[in-house]
């Protein structure tokens, strides 16, 4: 009886960080009436020194003009294996953009920021259009955008 | 011998008519030398104007800022001129085009087909799910 229970006791404990150690997190950007075609968006994380660490998501499928998305393009020099599966089609000029992910927790409170290159055909590039720092007390608030981007948040 | 005398002559000159007319037909032939009409209508082919009736050109150059716009007059001035438009493109391939360039990367395998990267960013919970309105 005792085995057992020290069993389940063991199994238990493994299994709950398991499951705290990641969380579903809504990502969702607006963009501005620009004027233009859909805008490419690349969704990427960086560390406290500021070094790539990985993709969350790339709104536009065509890797041909992922070197517009010059920071990430920089940073992975447009690796498809890094967005392969966070991938969809590009957003339009006024419309939202809602990504739900299955994010770490240790994400949040860490240091890390989630960047947002933003990039339209025959328009300017806007590298870095938004750099948020991930915290679960910056949860839920607006940061606005500074050319296609209205404005981002996370919530979670 | 009066009727076969005028049946000569009659032969004879249709004879002539007919010959002469073949060898004039056939130095033209030998001297290029061609009829006024047929010749002005030859001669004027390399000299006529260029004209660009459909320009199947559908970039629109209609960026922002000053230079883009010096661009755009250059780009009119090319087409006054009837020279051949060069693609401003620095994209070598055609937009049309839904595979990746030759010899380019290929495109990425689109949410929901495959797991997310191995990133120690996302968890084993759900798989991303997009939304726009």
């Amino acid at each position: 009886m005792k085995s057992l229970l020290a069993m389940l006791a063991l199994t238990t404990a493994l299994t709950v960080p398991g499951l705290a150690t990641a969380r579903p997190v809504t990502l969702t950007t607006t963009m501005n009436a620009y004027g233009g075609d859909g805008a490419y968006l690349a969704l990427y994380v960086t560390d406290a020194s500021g070094a790539y660490v990985g993709s969350l998501w790339m709104a536009g499928g065509k890797s041909k003009f992922y070197k517009h998305l010059t920071d990430w393009y920089q940073a992975t020099g447009g690796d498809p294996a890094q967005i392969n599966g966070i991938t969809g089609a590009s957003v339009g000029a006024g419309r939202t953009l809602e990504v739900t992910l299955d994010l770490a927790d240790a994400l949040f409170d860490a240091g890390y920021t989630l960047h947002i290159d933003a990039a339209v055909e025959d328009m300017r590039d806007s590298p870095n259009e938004i750099a948020v720092p991930l915290t679960t007390a910056g949860a839920g608030a607006s940061v606005p955008g500074r050319r296609y981007i209205a404005n981002f948040k996370y919530e979670m | 011998m009066t009727k076969t005398m005028t049946f000569l002559l009659a032969s004879t000159a249709l004879t002539i008519a007919l010959g002469a007319t073949a060898w004039s037909a056939t130095r033209i032939m030998d001297d290029e030398v061609l009829p006024t009409a047929v010749q002005s209508q030859m001669d004027s082919r390399d000299l006529s104007p260029l004209i660009f009736v459909n320009d199947d050109d559908d970039e629109d150059d209609d960026d922002e800022g000053e230079e883009d716009d010096e661009e755009d007059e250059d780009d009119d001035d090319d087409r006054r001129k009837g020279a051949r438009h060069e693609d401003d493109d620095d994209d070598d391939c055609d937009d049309d085009d839904d595979e990746a360039c030759a010899g380019g990367p290929r495109n990425p395998a689109p949410a929901g087909s495959t797991a997310p990267p191995a990133n120690g960013l996302f968890g084993n919970g759900a798989p991303p799910k997009a939304v726009t309105n």
